[in-house]
């Protein structure tokens, strides 16, 4: 029984389900998107801090490399302030340390806090001596994309204290002290 | 259940104009929409992108940093063209000091930079000289995809023992932008200001929206000093 002239449309009621049903995948669609982008952020971000931590255990690296010919005792490897310190190299080249609290930004577009705390390691050796290393944290934190609260990553690096080998051994040549 | 031939009836003006509102309506929602899955499908990309450039960028420095000597580095503050030049180690026997052994180097326009890294054209002995001009260099490789251009290269080097000019510590700040993101999401305009390196540069019109752009900031030591009095 097919009607032939059958001209009725569709209801607005049809139209408007039509159309919602529409909206709503496009909005899906979209927060799928957003939230792809968002994860690409962070990842990003991720990426900025990580390299942040790894300038710095580098920095703390160097620092202590270009020492190891002061010999104080009982003396860290690094300068630790107790809230934190950061190392910077300025651009003329001078490698510094900061003492800073949790509010010290670095990092691309000046969005990481860093943060260095540092703790004596190991003294097997008489305590005038000072410590085997220093066993350092680098904290780097930055603001949560499209939300409270900061997101955060944590690098330990723990640094002999070359100078140990100086102060402790009586001979001056390293080659007749083994 | 007869349907009459001549039900021709169609609608009213009002009817039509409604409809056609309705419609408009929708369909603006709609292009909105499209329009910002676009911007975001981009702005994704882009990130992707500059992301690997980065860490391509990085990694290749710190590998051949490593393996260097020392390393002098280039400030051109005019162009923002900066490169870093790394030598190989000195003879251990006569200490002369080697020639370049490579450069990594910015060039290109403003709107489009790109990181090249070169080998020496001839085994040149320096003696002490410490010219870092990447002109001098041969065999260029390009290390950014075509999809990015890096708005900065900034290199500091310090040195860590005696002599000053012989610098054994390189500090780098990377900033790689993608040729994807719209132009105007960008803001070039902002000059970089050595005395304040961490917070300047190239940045994003409000720092939020979808802006591709990763950088970077990191150091890496050069693997000896150069030999002294041997």
């Amino acid at each position: 029984m097919r009607r032939g002239f059958n001209q009725a449309g569709d209801t607005l009621v049809e139209v408007v389900f039509a159309i919602a049903i529409i909206s709503i995948t496009l909005v899906s669609a979209y927060n799928v998107a957003n939230n792809s982008y968002r994860i690409g952020v962070q990842a990003r971000e991720r990426i900025e801090a990580a390299s942040v931590a790894q300038g710095q255990a580098e920095l703390l690296r160097a620092w202590r490399d270009q020492n190891t010919v002061n010999m104080a005792p009982n003396q860290g490897v690094v300068p630790s302030p107790a809230g934190g310190f950061k190392v910077t190299m300025s651009p003329t080249g001078v490698i510094t340390s900061t003492a800073c609290g949790p509010t010290c930004l670095v990092g691309p577009g000046g969005r990481y806090q860093l943060r260095v705390t540092a703790a004596e390691v190991g003294t097997v050796f008489p305590s005038t001596s000072g410590p085997d290393g220093v066993k350092y944290t680098i904290r780097v934190e930055w603001p949560r994309i499209g939300g409270t609260g900061n997101e955060n990553t944590e690098v330990t690096l723990t640094l002999a204290d070359r100078r140990l080998d100086r102060t402790n051994i009586e001979c001056d040549e390293v080659e007749k002290c083994s | 259940m007869f349907v009459k031939r001549s039900n021709q009836k169609g609608f009213t003006l009002v009817e039509t104009v409604l409809a056609m509102a309705i419609f408009t309506f929708v369909l603006l929602i709609l292009v909105g929409a499209l329009t910002g899955l676009y911007r975001i499908y981009r702005a994704t990309a882009g990130i992707r992108d500059t992301q690997q450039q980065a860490r391509t960028v990085s990694e290749e420095i710190t590998r051949a940093t490593r393996n260097a000597s020392y390393v002098i580095p280039k400030i051109d503050t005019a162009s923002g063209n900066n490169a870093i030049c790394l030598y190989r180690p000195a003879s251990r026997v006569s200490n002369i000091l080697r020639g370049p052994s490579e450069v990594f180097s910015l060039e290109g326009t403003t709107t489009k930079k790109i990181v090249w890294r070169k080998l020496d054209a001839a085994d040149l002995a320096l003696d002490g000289s410490t010219v870092c001009d990447p002109n001098l260099y041969a065999n260029p490789r390009d290390l950014t995809s075509p999809e990015v251009s890096v708005m900065l290269f900034y290199p500091t080097a310090a040195s860590l023992v005696a002599p000053a000019t012989l610098k054994t510590m390189l500090n780098f700040e990377l900033r790689i932008a993608s040729t994807r993101a719209l132009a105007s999401e960008i803001n070039t305009s902002v000059a970089f200001d050595p005395a304040n390196p961490e917070n300047t540069g190239p940045v994003c019109d409000d720092g939020l929206s979808y802006c591709s752009m990763t950088g970077i900031s990191s150091g890496v030591q050069a693997r000896s000093q150069i030999a002294g009095g041997d």
